[in-house]
């Protein structure tokens, strides 16, 4: 079967200078991925190479990335508006920030769908309240009806889930998508993600560096240093019985909670 | 029996926008013994903050009082404030933030030393024995904050807050901010200050593993009150609120 998201030997680089190195993995119908290493790593610079927002002076310069079968690397900025939406979706550390602060959330969801599809406002905002009261935004009116500031750093984040999950894409790439929230918010985002998975089928990219959140969610896993792959395989294999040496390390440092008796 | 500390008696921080007020900080009590650690977690808006904002008066007090070995420092000013200074630092979550980009690392770490009247000879020995002790290397001194990691920077802040001898340090999400592994780091040498100079921590955290790892005592607030104290393992082992059980559920 073909995979649906496939990177070969990706090297990216920022004026010149290489930030990440021949990174290559590959993402099948439905699979979740994470993409863990610390700062400066290259995790979101990959997201961004997917999302062709590498920016000025960012560059893939080998290799390629592969969605069902077209290079995004070497797709038009008119060609790649067709597949971001409705085939992949996108979710950011910082909803908030994401949003327009000087417009309702009911009229920025309206925008990003009538923009792919004819669709009423109506029917956008029903169809908005039907995925919100999934993601535990029981009082979705009021949701739709507030600007970003009214509404706290949990519900923004839900409001990015929403949007991005809205058109049903295919894959879904989220950076950091509940770091920047309390433990306990982070824990129901983390349970309606692995819901949008199980109702919708989605792919995950998921890019982090809370490894509590990869083990919860991920199937395979993926460490970069500095750019470079060190490690990729299951969950399971990377998570609890690393092989490579900075692996070992990095797992070693997280702190996990004890829990009466079992570590 | 150890010597206490310091020790709030019913803090409470009000502030008031708009005609309206809300209590951040709401009958907080404690007392940290000399040599202990004591973590304060909770989420954020939970207060934790204020807290060491009080402590340190960088906040006025509401209603309560706070006391340091025995004496009150509540309203503490000019001169007793630069002696309760003496015996508490504090490291905050930012540490480039918390250094002036316009001086050395040097510079900051011998600030205080230089204004207790030590000689700039004297003070360029202290302060090439503190950033050892904190595990750089001397050379550091001639950096400035932004041509240093932020793992570099946080030990250089140790290194600064270590230079008047403090009995107390209280770090307000000190690795909240750094990656895993120089969080590991860091840890381990505030345990090895804690062992060999028998320093007192007061850490504030949102991350429970590291306050079970790291203290002996751990008060878990909620939006401005006290859930519970205890010892860590008893607090997540056996969580007496809902709050609590929530709060210890969620970590992944």
């Amino acid at each position: 079967m073909e995979p649906l998201l496939m990177a070969e030997h990706v090297t990216i680089c920022y004026h010149g200078k290489p930030v990440v190195q021949d990174v290559s993995f590959r993402l099948e119908p439905g699979e979740i991925l994470g993409v863990v290493g610390e700062s400066g790593s290259g995790k979101s610079t990959i997201i961004k190479a997917i999302m062709g927002l590498l920016g000025g002076g960012g560059m893939v310069t080998r290799g390629d990335i592969w969605y069902k079968g077209q290079n995004m690397v070497d797709m038009s900025e008119k060609e790649r508006r067709r597949f971001l939406g409705p085939e992949i979706g996108l979710i950011f550390q910082d909803c908030k920030a994401a949003l327009c602060p000087i417009r309702t959330i009911g009229a920025q969801i309206y925008e990003s769908l009538s923009e792919h599809e004819k669709i009423t406002k109506k029917e956008a905002f029903e169809r908005a309240g039907e995925l919100m009261k999934k993601i535990g935004l029981e009082d979705y009116l009021r949701v739709l009806n507030s600007y970003p500031f009214e509404l706290s750093g949990g519900m923004n984040q839900r409001v990015g889930i929403c949007t991005a999950m809205m058109m049903k894409p295919s894959l879904l790439l989220a950076d950091e998508p509940t770091s920047a929230l309390d433990v306990t918010v982070q824990k129901q985002v983390v349970e309606e993600m692995k819901l949008m998975r199980k109702d919708y089928g989605t792919a995950m990219l998921l890019v982090t560096h809370n490894i509590g959140v990869v083990a919860a969610l991920a199937d395979q896993v993926l460490v970069l240093k500095n750019g470079k792959m060190m490690d990729y395989g299951t969950a399971d294999r990377v998570l609890h019985h690393p092989e490579n040496e900075y692996t070992k390390t990095l797992m070693n440092s997280v702190l996990y909670l004890r829990r009466n008796g079992n570590a | 029996m150890p010597e206490i500390l310091l020790k709030a008696e019913h803090l409470k921080k009000i502030f008031t926008a708009g005609g309206k007020s809300f209590a951040a900080v709401d009958d907080v009590s404690f007392t940290l013994e000399s040599g202990a650690c004591l973590g304060i977690v909770g989420e954020s808006g939970s207060g934790k903050s204020t807290i060491a904002q009080m402590l340190t008066r960088l906040l006025d007090v509401s209603d309560g009082r706070i006391f340091l070995q025995g004496e009150e420092i509540t309203h503490a000013r000019g001169k007793n404030l630069r002696e309760v200074y003496r015996k508490m630092q504090m490291v905050f979550q930012m540490p480039q933030e918390s250094f002036d980009p316009r001086c050395t690392l040097g510079d900051g770490i011998g600030e205080s030393l230089r204004n207790m009247g030590i000689s700039r000879k004297e003070t360029r020995k202290k302060v090439e024995e503190l950033l050892i002790t904190c595990g750089l290397s001397p050379e550091f001194a001639g950096r400035y904050p932004h041509e240093v990691s932020g793992g570099e920077c946080q030990r250089a802040a140790i290194a600064r807050a270590l230079a008047v001898e403090p009995k107390l340090l209280i770090c307000d999400e000190a690795t909240s901010a750094l990656d895993v592994t120089v969080q590991k780091q860091i840890l381990e040498l505030l345990m090895e200050l804690k062992e060999k100079k028998g320093l007192s921590f007061l850490m504030i955290s949102h991350d429970l593993a590291l306050v079970q790892a790291f203290c002996d005592r751990v008060l878990v607030l909620y939006q401005g009150k006290v859930m519970e104290t205890g010892t860590p393992d008893e607090v997540i082992f056996h969580p007496k609120t809902e709050y609590t059980k929530l709060l210890v559920n969620s970590v992944l």
